[in-house]
């Protein structure tokens, strides 16, 4: 069990070797990584950085050749199979590009299968998966097979899936590629909320430069290590990811750095400064909160 | 839990067609095949169980009614007339012959009994009368079929011309049917005043055992009670028959379990990724073979049903056009088929279940 202050996620020292003798490949290299409640992680890099390697071990799928990875608490590095099984089941949620709905179950059978394999009663599986439906806005597709639904609305499903066993850590691969801009930023949303709102720890792989949007940190991958950490700020006007670099407007005032998407946002931001309202109260809060 | 199995098997109605009609029509045949080797068994001594004679008195080492000739010399008659506890000696002269009906081959056992002692004569009559006059005959209902011989018409017996008088019921035995005549005219056909073949003894009650004892003491015969002279000629049926039935019912059974096997295997396989996804999820490997199991069984047991509709259907229909087609579906058998079946689906499923659960589930992350 996860003691009070400790991250959801934690791995420490993590290397996954592929091959043996000369041949082999270090596909994650000595990596340390956190990831706390209601923290949005985005992991970027090359295609071959171990990406995937790493949010597979994250999610008791992959053991890893050294170092230790802890879910909720738990250690799980060296873990017999049932127990990772029993871990992905109660502590993960999984959200993949390509949706991996089951295509013979309707959508609130997908959403009911976790619930089914932990065994929990069907009186309430069903009053889960409808709260999470109707959560996601799909009350109206829950007896549709998952081939009539547009692409936002099948990773809809995936999200609702990953969250039926409420589970502490999300782990998503790629959510957005196959979505158009408007359906991949309706996801993000929808990621972010499950952070903020839900409480979860959300680590996402991905390419897509837009998600950069909802992350509070990102971090870089390459040839298996982590390069640097990039924090991002949140406009404070308009609550935008803006990443800390010496290009984005900024506003230093009363010791405190306040990063901007625009100048435009900074202005304004000056202003209601001047005017008195927002000094002790910005819009949004570093994380990305908004206050009311 | 939910039924991804029937939803699986439900999408691909096409698929499951083929593999409940796979696992049907090898149950079907398997009945069929079961119920003719008991209508054999049950009919083909169907005539020798109801004659009422206690013992059945042979030339010794004969093993049955058709396989092995019996002579015995008349001349034993007075010796085992003399027996305390023996009632009565009846004669039984029979031969299993060629002859031709209607210009066509036929083989029949020609019976001759004493028609004022019919022991071993017709036991059932369902057209005609039941006792010949001399150069009448009356034969077997599905003689008569296959020939179709009708009351009133001749056949030729080694070149004397007998007029059919009666169709009887119950003298089949599959290779041959049984025909009656006279004991004069077969004494006359075979050559055989004064040999028989087979002494019919009724006992007192209680001397059975006895007599029995007695007759076996006497040099040239062997005594019988009537169970052990049908075990006999079951024996032989099933030494015949049941080597065939076995190595049948071994290729329907592997024909049945190849069939619900290859297409529960491309089934699974096709959603291979699918059950990675379930795994990765938390999906143990035994909630995956229930899965895969559930599947294997569906179809086992919906074939099953299915096939043993077909069989009686089929039981139904071929006797109609077939009538040495006899079976008797025992309800031990359709229980023992069930099992099969299931046993089947089980087979069935176990190499889809090693080729699933070695699916690494991190694999799903490759999209």
């Amino acid at each position: 069990m996860r003691l009070p202050g400790e991250p959801t996620l934690k791995l420490r020292g993590v290397t996954k070797i592929y091959g043996f003798g000369n041949i082999q490949v270090r596909a994650v290299d000595t990596v340390d990584l956190e990831a706390w409640q209601g923290e949005v992680v985005l992991i970027m890099g090359p295609s071959g950085s171990g990406k995937t390697t790493l949010i597979t071990m994250a999610g008791a799928l992959l053991r890893p050749s050294d170092g230790s990875i802890k879910i909720d608490g738990e250690e799980i590095s060296n873990a017999p199979n049932k127990a990772l099984t029993q871990i992905r089941r109660a502590k993960v949620g999984f959200i993949f590009q390509s949706f991996n709905l089951l295509q013979n179950l309707t959508v609130l059978e997908n959403v009911l299968v976790p619930l089914s394999l932990a065994h929990v009663p069907s009186s309430l599986s069903i009053r889960k998966a409808n709260g999470l439906l109707d959560a996601f806005d799909l009350s109206a597709r829950a007896s549709f097979s998952p081939a009539r639904l547009s692409g936002g609305e099948k990773q809809r499903v995936s999200i609702a899936r990953a969250l039926a066993n409420d589970p502490k850590l999300i782990l998503a691969d790629e959510p957005t590629a196959n979505l158009d801009s408007r359906r991949g930023r309706e996801v993000m949303r929808l990621l972010r909320g499950v952070a903020k709102n839900m409480g979860k720890t959300v680590v996402v792989v991905s390419h897509d430069e837009r998600l950069k949007e909802i992350a509070d940190r990102i971090l870089w991958m390459e040839d298996g290590r982590f390069k640097e950490t990039e924090i991002l700020e949140y406009d404070p006007n308009c609550g935008t990811r803006v990443e800390k670099n010496t290009t984005t407007p900024q506003l230093v005032t009363l010791n405190k750095t306040y990063y901007f998407c625009s100048k435009d946002c900074k202005e304004e931001y000056e202003k209601r400064i001047a005017e008195g309202e927002e000094q002790k109260s910005p819009n949004y809060d570093r994380l990305g909160n908004r206050k009311f | 839990m939910i039924s991804i199995a029937l939803r699986n098997l439900l999408a691909e109605r096409t698929r499951f067609a083929i593999s409940v009609g796979g696992v049907a029509f090898s149950v079907m045949l398997i009945l069929i095949i079961l119920s003719l080797y008991q209508g054999w068994q049950i009919k083909a001594t169907q005539y020798i169980r109801g004659i009422k004679a206690d013992l059945w008195v042979t030339q010794p080492g004969s093993a049955d009614i058709t396989n092995s000739a019996s002579f015995l010399p008349n001349t034993f008659i007075p010796e085992l007339e003399k027996i305390e506890g023996v009632e009565k000696v009846h004669r039984f002269v029979g031969k299993p012959i060629n002859f031709k009906i209607k210009g066509k081959e036929a083989n029949a056992y020609i019976v001759g009994f004493d028609t004022s002692d019919p022991i071993s004569g017709p036991q059932k009559i369902v057209q005609g009368k039941a006792l010949p006059s001399d150069g009448e005959i009356i034969v077997d209902q599905v003689l008569a079929k296959n020939s179709k011989l009708e009351v009133g018409e001749t056949v030729e017996i080694f070149g004397s011309s007998f007029q059919v008088v009666g169709i009887a019921e119950g003298a089949n035995m599959f290779l041959f049917q049984f025909s009656f005549i006279t004991l004069a005219d077969a004494q006359q056909l075979f050559q055989t005043s004064e040999f028989s073949n087979f002494f019919l003894i009724e006992t007192a009650e209680g001397q059975l055992e006895e007599v029995k004892k007695t007759i076996n003491e006497i040099s040239g015969v062997e005594a019988l009670s009537a169970e052990e002279f049908v075990d006999r000629n079951r024996r032989s049926i099933d030494e015949v028959f049941l080597p065939i039935i076995a190595v049948l019912v071994f290729i329907s059974v592997l024909v049945g379990t190849t069939v619900i096997g290859l297409t529960i295997y491309t089934a699974t396989i096709e959603k291979a990724r699918e059950f990675g996804v379930i795994k990765a999820i938390g999906g143990s490997n035994l909630q995956i073979y229930r899965i895969i199991f559930e599947q294997s069984l569906v179809s086992g047991v919906v074939g099953y049903i299915l096939g043993v509709a077909l069989t009686y259907l089929l039981l139904w229909l071929i006797p109609q056009q077939v009538p040495v087609f006899v079976t008797v579906t025992r309800h031990q058998d359709l229980v023992g088929v069930f099992i099969l079946a299931n046993t089947m689906s089980a087979l069935a499923s176990y190499i889809p279940v090693r080729r699933i659960l070695s699916i690494d589930p991190a694999e799903v992350f490759r999209s």
